[in-house]
């Protein structure tokens, strides 16, 4: 049978309780002891109760170790009814619990947005200072790390024809840039089927050859390539390698590096990722034009990657799981009409779609 | 007399019966119920999702406080007093230097080539320095524990270093490598004894002085079973790859395409996307299956091993005057941790509390106190109390309590 028990927190010795109430203080003793211990009430907490025995665990908020535990007793429920900070502990600790899952909910809530806007506007203001040096040292590691089992389509003439183009595109900032170092940004066909192009950190632009042949004019290659340097111009390679690092050390360091963590963290970079391949086909327009060139290509060129992809199956994926904003989308805001100059001559054009056949 | 001695059994009998030369076997009484730990395991999920799982440290502190006061002693309760702030702050100091470590040696990436020394010593040292947290996280959680249990208004506590025992548990892991891992139960048990000479309750000192003769005959065999099974696995994969070879060499072109065309399309013919998803499907379903086969393995070869390590040191253990036994047997070892390991994959994981329901009553089954337990011999001793949770277990060894 439980009985009621003191103790008393200098040795492990359980005293066999009994309590009356005196005034403002609990008196605990044992049967030979009438006075083991004085309580002062406003000085004692509940800890916790028992559904088992009934018992409740009383302690002292000035001292952690000693206890007290109560059976229900006609004492004990005058010791509760007489002083509420004790009886209503229940009460109390339910609405502690209420309120840190409260205060909880509401940081996770204000974590997740200061995540998410920190994150995707941080990268873009910190990918602004971030020296040009790094970037040249990161953009030759990943070079090294794509092109390394790839074929570089080396056409002498189509390479001519699209160092012309990337010249006529390049905007007058990246040009200051490129009188710095050597090249400026390069531009290198990769024989590849899949159709798909690449701006990396260091100003380096990637087409595959897929992408050559799905073109059928060479303004859809130049809308391509204009995205592709918009990307540049605006820094995407460095801000989402910002953006990327920083958003995987913020989930691992709330969620401790878990496979929700995971979904999480690419999530974010998905949508970060729309939201940069929309601004890129905007900036991308813009120079088209300044270059004077057609600007009708982009559009275009949408077109003719969702016919391929429809003939090829639909995609399973919705658009806002994509990292890519919707083809139809992207077809629809780029639309442009149809002044300017043609980015290249028919006989460049035969060059550059030649340019893997030649070695 | 109205102190409480002990008492035989879970019951316990009047206080200050005659001493006789009978020595009592007391045993650990877990009182708790199922439906109450769902409840509070419940209460924790759904807490979970708007906090992002930071409520996980407090879930885990309640799901504590209830496991430890519906444990009791000889009549007496056991007290959780940790609390969840401890256990997030000491996790997030962790984390913020983890990954603040990781972020410089990625930062670092840039700057030198690939394949440079420097870096491949940092990320090998990086590596290094998690294995050794592991073992220091251990110890430390250890003594946390032991500082937040309180039974008779006294609490345990721990001297010693986490981190020299860690050091030592990298070496000794590092000279059972070298010795095939046959040096493993023998440094196992140094370690067990260096945590458990320095642990205490009250200022009573557990004592321990552990040999490892009783393990190498079941080692020993659980090894032999693991390089047979191995060896097995490896031969019956080779024969299949072989035959699988020769009957694509000798097949009909013909037979040979309609198979691949139409019965099993190729990824080429597929969406890609539905490749990507089946595949990520296919790799869970595997990885599932893959640890279940190794968890059951693993303890079935490595039961006997394990039960022998407990006897081992119960019995060698003595708290003051008190001496210890377990009745575990190899049956009762399988059954429990099959068990749990099979509750938790087939539940998803819902299945946890039912786990932690059966493991305590294992300990209370398996567990004797040998002697009389007398409280007033044991006096408050005041060990230093860490101020932050278990942090590092937190961080790299997340266990289900």
């Amino acid at each position: 049978m439980p009985e009621d028990r003191y103790y008393d927190g200098r040795t492990a010795t359980a005293h066999r309780a009994i309590i009356r109430l005196a005034g403002s203080d609990v008196v605990i003793g044992t049967a030979d002891t009438p006075e083991l211990a004085r309580w002062p009430i406003d000085d004692m907490r509940v800890i916790d109760a028992n559904k088992v025995t009934g018992g409740i665990n009383f302690g002292r908020v000035s001292d952690p170790a000693p206890r007290l535990v109560l059976l229900d007793s006609p004492q004990r429920q005058a010791l509760l009814a007489k002083h509420p900070h004790l009886g209503q502990w229940q009460r109390r600790a339910i609405k502690r619990g209420w309120s840190v899952g409260a205060v909880w909910t509401l940081a996770g809530l204000v974590i997740a947005t200061g995540t998410y806007f920190g994150w995707r506007d941080g990268s873009a203001a910190l990918a602004r200072i971030v020296p040009k040096a790094w970037e040249q040292r990161l953009g030759a590691h990943i070079y090294k790390a794509i092109t390394g089992n790839l074929t570089i389509c080396e056409g002498d003439g189509g390479k001519a024809a699209l160092r012309t183009l990337v010249d006529r595109l390049t905007p007058p900032e990246l040009q200051k840039n490129a009188a710095e170092k050597q090249d400026g940004i390069t531009i290198d066909v990769i024989d590849l089927k899949l159709p798909n192009a690449l701006a990396m950190p260091g100003d380096h632009v990637l087409v595959t050859s897929g992408l050559i042949e799905l073109a059928t004019s060479p303004d859809m290659l130049a809308g391509v390539i204009a995205h592709e340097i918009a990307h540049l111009d605006l820094r995407h390679p460095t801000q989402s390698a910002i953006s990327n690092l920083g958003i995987s050390a913020t989930v691992s360091i709330i969620l401790g590096g878990s496979s929700a963590g995971d979904v999480a963290t690419l999530l974010t970079i998905m949508s970060y990722s729309r939201k940069m391949e929309a601004e890129a086909d905007l900036r991308g327009l813009d120079l088209l034009k300044s270059a004077g060139l057609r600007a009708d290509g982009m559009a275009q060129f949408f077109k003719v990657m969702e016919e391929k992809m429809k003939s090829d199956g639909d995609s399973l994926l919705p658009d806002w799981l994509a990292s890519h904003p919707g083809l139809d989308e992207r077809a629809d805001y780029t639309k442009a009409d149809t002044a300017g100059a043609t980015a290249m001559t028919d006989a460049e054009w035969q060059t550059v779609k030649n340019i893997c056949q030649t070695r | 007399m109205s102190d409480i001695g002990m008492h035989p059994g879970a019951g316990g009998t009047s206080a200050g019966a005659p001493r006789t030369q009978f020595v009592p076997h007391t045993q650990f009484v877990y009182d708790g119920r199922l439906g109450e730990l769902y409840w509070i395991f419940i209460k924790n999920i759904l807490l979970m999702i708007p906090t992002l799982t930071i409520w996980r440290f407090w879930g885990k502190t309640r799901m504590r406080r209830y496991l430890w006061s519906h444990t009791s002693l000889a009549g007496d309760r056991f007290e959780y007093t940790g609390t969840g702030g401890e256990l997030f702050i000491g996790f997030l100091i962790v984390m913020v230097i983890y990954v603040a470590a990781s972020i410089g040696i990625q930062i670092l990436a840039i700057f030198v080539e690939p394949d440079s020394p420097i870096l491949i010593a940092l990320q090998f040292g990086l590596l290094f320095v998690l294995l050794y947290l592991t073992f220091v996280a251990q110890y430390a959680a250890q003594r946390y524990r032991l500082t937040r249990t309180l039974w008779r208004g006294i609490s345990g506590g721990m001297t010693g270093s986490a981190w020299r025992w860690g050091i030592k548990g990298m070496f000794f892991s590092f000279l059972s490598l070298l010795s095939l891992t046959l040096a493993w139960p023998w440094a196992q048990m140094r370690l067990i004894d260096d945590r458990l000479n320095n642990s205490y309750f009250g200022d009573a000192k557990a004592s321990i002085q552990t040999s490892s003769k009783s393990l190498y005959l079941p080692y020993i065999l659980g090894m032999l079973a693991v390089v047979v099974t191995v060896g097995m696995v490896g031969y019956l994969i080779y024969m299949m790859w072989e035959l699988t070879r020769l009957v694509q060499q000798h097949m009909p072109l013909g037979i040979n395409q309609f198979i691949g065309s139409n019965w099993f399309p190729t990824a080429a013919d597929r969406n890609p996307n539905e490749t990507i998803v089946g595949g990520v499907a296919f790799a869970v379903v595997m990885l599932i299956i893959g640890y279940l086969i190794v968890a059951t393995f693993a303890i079935l070869v490595f039961a006997a091993y394990y039960v022998a390590m407990a006897h081992e040191v119960t019995n060698k253990l003595a708290l003051g005057g008190l001496r210890f036994a377990t009745p575990l047997t190899p049956g009762a070892f399988m059954s429990r941790y099959l068990g749990n390991v099979l509750i938790i994959v087939f539940t998803l994981g819902l299945g946890l509390p039912i786990a932690v329901h059966r493991t305590m009553l294992f300990l209370a089954r398996n567990i004797e106190i040998i002697g009389e337990i007398d409280g007033s011999e044991i006096t408050r001793a005041d060990l230093p109390r860490p101020k932050f949770g278990e942090g590092l277990l937190e961080a790299f060894d997340p266990g289900i309590l």
